[in-house]
């Protein structure tokens, strides 16, 4: 079926004509301009740990990249995925872990993320900075700036502010399922495992 | 799935019969109750949410044709191409020739409710496109030739025992392996089928008209794998899964999880537009939605109905009602079941086949008290019995409620959980102790002649099990 055929059903079935205004749509919950972002931190990391990630709270990016390397030492790691941006280039300077030859045999992903959603212990993920280190691997190490967090998902629409990238992903805690006999279980086809490295100056 | 909804009663006395069924529905539909309740309790707003959620469905619906023209302009602005098909046959057409033009061996998919209800399996099978379901639930049902019995846990009516012995059989896992095991075997085989699939296959929970954005719920991450490993994105929606605005997201992913799970927000939300951008490292080369009507235009243009297209998936309803509560999923013959089954089924496929669903029901009210978006599916239900005697599929009212009662009443378990719901239910509609409702076609008439004491809080059974 071609397009106008399929909407021209559709009219017909609401009685409007092709060119029927419309009315306003309800009003939207506004969102939060300002807020207590050291309240923020601390919602982020009770909500990350009740959904079973583990915060690593470092105060440099110089202390973010030795809670890295132990990171790395303490998971017998034997090699990892990485997105492609500044700040991973940073703190993963003093890796010697070396890069995966293909993405799906890397034990370790490690990239950052664009907010952190406070309400929930939510990491957004966007695919700017690819897809597959937060996905692929068992383990997945999110790099985040205390000044990242906000409220909850609509302020971080907000900030935005651009197109969406052609992915933008919400992560909450480890991969789960519960379909067999609704038995939680974790790792079932993303990460088991979530650690956020979070940076409290910039 | 194929439609036999026409054997209601017989697929329902079967079920009940079934001892395995038995348990692992009991132990699923009271785990998900409780959950819900408890996440619904701690969010202080949930009820504005779900009048908002349930104000914006119904605009939409409203202007359906609008959101849908907007949607496909901005999908297409973002280099998707957009495909429609007014049935089940079309679709599977669509995506077959999909397939052949793109030279795609094999799909890996993720739920998708709509798929089941095309068959779109069957379809590609036929055309020699492998099909790899990918949701674990699903997955279990593929290797088992078995059918979904519920929107969120499409598996929950297999115990552990029957998980491990078909993963013994299919995947050579030992019998005595634990659900880790089996969750670790099934990671392994599907992530090769992840890595070696053409396409990826996907539902869509919401599709944003302004952004034209697809977006995805789930927790186990194979929706991410499916959406972006592939080199080819298929979404596949019914019409009616439009919202108007990307702001309007928030509060609708609030009020899903905590009404299907119980959780405060799902482990994966993605939000897709388009294919990947040039300036990106990975994703899929090209995006396509697929919008299918199936029914679903005649659902609109019935100002009763219309309401059940607002409809997000979450499960409450099912898990919520006394009679899904006791067969299960199956039973229903098709997709949909439980109390939304019950009035989509009808709207989708005609009363013909269907006129048994809404009779399933002791009209409690439970579905329409958890409902997050506000369908008053109750009264739906009355008005699909209500048509079922007008068009002479059933005979007059009153033999309805009897014939319902009549076998309800025959069915030990149903009976116990029919009595008790039905008091639930007379005790709200009752006052200073007498039922004054009228709005049930059977009471109505009871009641224009006598007062009718309402019953009491727990029966005699229950207190005489109390007491032993
Ligand atoms: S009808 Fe309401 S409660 Fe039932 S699945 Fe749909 S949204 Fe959920």
């Amino acid at each position: 079926m071609n397009k106008d055929d399929f909407l021209g059903r559709i009219r017909k079935a609401l009685h409007r004509e092709a060119i029927s205004p419309i009315e306003a749509p309800p009003a939207l919950l506004s969102p939060l301009t300002d807020w207590d972002n050291a309240a923020l931190v601390e919602q982020f990391c009770d909500e990350l740990t009740q959904v079973g990630a583990q915060v690593h709270r470092v105060a440099t990016v110089k202390e973010a990249r030795d809670k890295l390397v132990q990171l790395l030492v303490e998971s017998g790691a034997k090699s990892y995925i990485r997105s492609s941006d500044a700040l991973v280039d940073e703190v993963a300077e003093a890796v010697s872990l070396p890069l995966a030859q293909r993405p799906e045999q890397a034990d370790i992903g490690i990239s950052t993320v664009t907010f952190g959603i406070a309400n929930t212990g939510t990491l957004v993920l966007s695919s700017e900075v690819g897809r597959q280190a937060s996905l692929l691997p068992m383990t997945y190490i999110a790099l985040i700036y205390a000044e990242q967090i906000v409220p909850s998902m609509t302020e971080a629409l907000t900030l935005y502010q651009r197109e969406l990238p052609s992915a933008w992903v919400q992560a909450t805690g480890p991969s789960r399922t519960a379909d067999i006999e609704l038995t939680l279980t974790t790792g079932v086809h993303g990460p088991g495992v979530v650690k956020v490295i979070l940076i409290a100056k910039h | 799935m194929k439609v036999s909804s026409q054997n209601f009663k017989a697929n329902a006395r079967k079920a009940l019969k079934d001892q395995q069924l038995q348990t692992a529905l009991g132990r699923a539909t009271a785990q998900f109750v409780g959950k819900r309740k408890t996440a619904v309790a701690a969010l202080k707003n949930f009820e504005d949410l779900r009048d908002y959620c349930a104000v914006v469905k119904a605009h939409t619906l409203d202007y359906l044709d609008y959101y849908l023209e907007q949607l496909v302009d901005n999908v297409e602005r973002l280099g998707g191409e957009v495909h429609f098909a007014a049935d089940g046959n079309e679709a599977n057409r669509i995506v077959t020739e999909l397939a052949r033009a793109n030279n795609v061996k094999t799909v890996v998919k993720s739920k998708s409710m709509v798929s089941e209800e095309i068959q779109l399996n069957e379809a590609l099978e036929a055309a020699g496109v492998t099909p790899l379901e990918t949701d674990l639930g699903e997955y279990i049902l593929q290797l088992d030739h078995d059918a979904p019995s519920h929107i969120i846990g499409p598996a929950i009516h297999k115990t552990k025992e029957q998980v491990t012995k078909l993963f013994h059989d299919k995947l050579g896992t030992p019998l005595d392996a634990d659900i880790p095991t089996l969750t670790s075997a099934a990671r392994r085989v599907l992530r090769d089928g992840f890595l070696q699939a053409d396409m990826g296959i996907s539902g869509a929970n919401f599709a944003v008209a302004e952004t034209g954005t697809i977006a995805l719920v789930e927790n186990e991450g194979n929706i991410r794998l499916t959406t972006s490993l592939p080199r080819m994105h298929l979404a596949i929606m019914g019409l009616e899964k439009v919202i108007p605005r990307l702001h309007d997201l928030p509060a609708f992913l609030a009020i899903l999880p905590r009404s299907a799970t119980g959780q405060k927000a799902s482990s994966y939300v993605s939000l897709i537009s388009g294919a990947k951008r040039e300036d990106e490292p990975e994703g899929p080369e090209s995006f396509h939605l697929l919008i299918i009507d199936n029914g679903r235009s005649a659902v609109l243009a019935d100002p009763k109905l219309r309401a059940a297209l607002r409809c997000i998936r979450c499960g409450a309803c099912l898990n919520s009602c006394p009679v899904y509560q006791q067969v299960g999923g199956h039973a229903y013959g098709w997709v949909y079941s439980g109390p939304i089954g019950a009035v989509l089924d009808p709207g989708l496929l005609g009363l013909k086949d269907t006129f048994n669903l809404p009779q399933a029901s002791s009209l409690c009210g439970a579905c329409g008290e958890v409902c997050p978006v506000k369908i008053p599916l109750p009264e739906l239900l009355i008005e699909h019995r209500r048509r079922s005697v007008e068009r002479g599929l059933s005979a007059k009212t009153e033999k309805v409620a009897v014939g319902a009662f009549a076998f309800i009443a025959s069915q030990p378990v149903l009976w116990n959980a029919g009595t008790k719901m039905g008091r639930f239910a007379a005790q709200r509609l009752s006052k200073d102790g007498y039922l004054t409702g009228d709005w049930l076609p059977v009471l109505k008439q009871w009641l224009s002649e006598r007062d009718f004491p309402a019953p009491a809080k727990t029966s005699f059974r229950e207190r005489w099990e109390e007491l032993k």
